[in-house]
């Protein structure tokens, strides 16, 4: 890819634009599968959001009982702010699927299915999406399965849904009028064509800014919080650690 | 319960796939709403921590393996250890069930290797990377059970496997 950054990783870069998307005061989840969310978040919580409350997998700090069920039913009732979604295909309505490749009948791939999605992306106030990859496969016109809808009356079920889409070539807003992607900002070094041409439903508008990139401040504090990573993702963590030391000085 | 109301899933491909995800009108507002039928499990079969005497357990809270032992019809526990009953606490991430809901209660000490069990030991990685190896084939799968299972007593398992591995500090996945 021809993302061009400056004394960061990838995972860094796209943790501190997801930092972005946390406000303070708010209540906010990362769940199971999200260790670049999670470093964003963190990297919040260090910063700007010192005051808000972090569900966070793996984390002692705010612990549940019952598993999933708390923050299934903290979501239902109105409580959660923020939450992070992925997709093994993403279109261009927001739809996601997380079921399956080809027909479900006969599915090229089977995946591991929504788990709680079908819910937490209708009564989280709002969703932030991100991918660690960006191509047509992942980025379609239609979803073959659709998991997860966007794009539905807000009333009477529905509290929210996706707000962002966050990639490692671009960022795209939810335009909830048209109920489609519009591109937000590309990366440093990615041009409009290229962000296209990886893209498999039409991206407009094709003048956008270039997504900030973070401080030698925010990189810093970014790294000061592998040691808590390291409790929800250890292996994430290693493989980031690795990453760091191999950048170019 | 019959049925219960679920919120979201409108517009998603459910509908076409599991008939028995349907909708109902909420008779408070006039609007329809998905609704699913309960999950009723023949058995559960959970780890927990501790039992007391009375078969009273502790079990881990970050899971649903409380839930499961609610939902089901019958209930079997197996615990890392007994203790006496005013020893039968819940520290963080665990949650106490009641001998009510249990129909047998086993002693496996390291029962949840290679998994983790909450606040006692972590996730044996080396050993689920090498399952995870074994069984993307038939044989492979079948080898590792030979190796590692059939024929063992659980005390020869347990030395042999578990090792002093994972003991260490407690993890939350």
């Amino acid at each position: 890819m021809p993302l061009l950054l400056q004394g960061c990783t990838v995972d860094e870069f796209l943790a501190f634009r997801i930092s972005g998307e946390v406000r303070d005061f708010e209540r906010t989840a990362v769940g199971t599968l999200s260790p670049v969310p999670l470093l964003g978040v963190l990297h919040a919580q260090a910063t700007h959001a010192r005051n808000g409350k972090f569900l966070i997998l793996g984390s002692e700090e705010t612990p549940l009982t019952d598993g999933s069920r708390e923050l299934f039913d903290l979501a239902q009732r109105g409580g959660l702010d923020l939450f992070f979604l992925s997709g093994a295909q993403i279109d261009l309505k927001g739809n996601l699927n997380l079921t399956c490749i080809g027909p479900y009948d006969a599915p090229k791939v089977r995946l591991p299915g929504g788990a709680g999605s079908a819910m937490l992306y209708y009564m989280t106030r709002r969703v932030v999406l991100f991918t660690l990859a960006h191509s047509p496969r992942i980025f379609v016109e239609k979803c073959d399965f659709v998991t997860s809808a966007a794009d539905t009356p807000m009333y009477p079920w529905r509290r929210g849904g996706p707000t962002r889409l966050v990639t490692p070539l671009c960022t795209m807003d939810y335009d909830t009028g048209a109920g489609e992607w519009r591109l937000l900002s590309l990366h440093p070094g990615v041009t409009f064509a290229e962000a296209q041409k990886e893209t498999g439903f039409p991206l407009s508008p094709e003048e956008a800014p270039v997504t900030p990139a973070p401080s030698p401040e925010d990189i810093a504090l970014l790294r000061a919080q592998i040691p808590v990573l390291r409790n929800s993702y250890p292996v994430f963590a290693q493989t980031l650690e690795e990453k760091i030391r191999s950048l170019s000085p | 319960m019959p049925f219960l109301p679920i919120l979201g899933f409108s517009g998603t491909d459910y509908e076409k796939v599991r008939p028995d995800f349907r909708k109902v009108v909420d008779p408070y507002s006039g609007k329809e709403i998905f609704v699913v039928p309960p999950i009723l499990p023949d058995w559960a079969v959970i780890h927990a921590i501790r039992a007391d005497g009375n078969g009273n357990v502790v079990c881990s809270a970050r899971e649903s393996d409380r839930l499961a032992a609610l939902a089901a019809k019958r209930t079997i526990v197996t615990v890392e250890e007994v203790v006496a009953a005013e020893g039968l606490v819940a520290r963080p991430g665990e949650i106490f069930l009641s001998a009510l809901h249990i129909d047998l209660v086993v002693i496996a000490p390291r029962g949840a290797h290679p998994g983790a069990c909450v606040n006692t030991y972590g996730i044996d990685r080396a050993h689920v990377e090498k399952y995870l190896a074994a069984s993307k084939t038939a044989a492979g799968f079948h080898a590792y059970l030979a190796e590692t299972v059939i024929g063992k007593t659980e005390e020869a398992y347990r030395a042999t496997e578990c090792g002093t591995t994972g003991i260490a500090a407690p993890t939350g996945m």
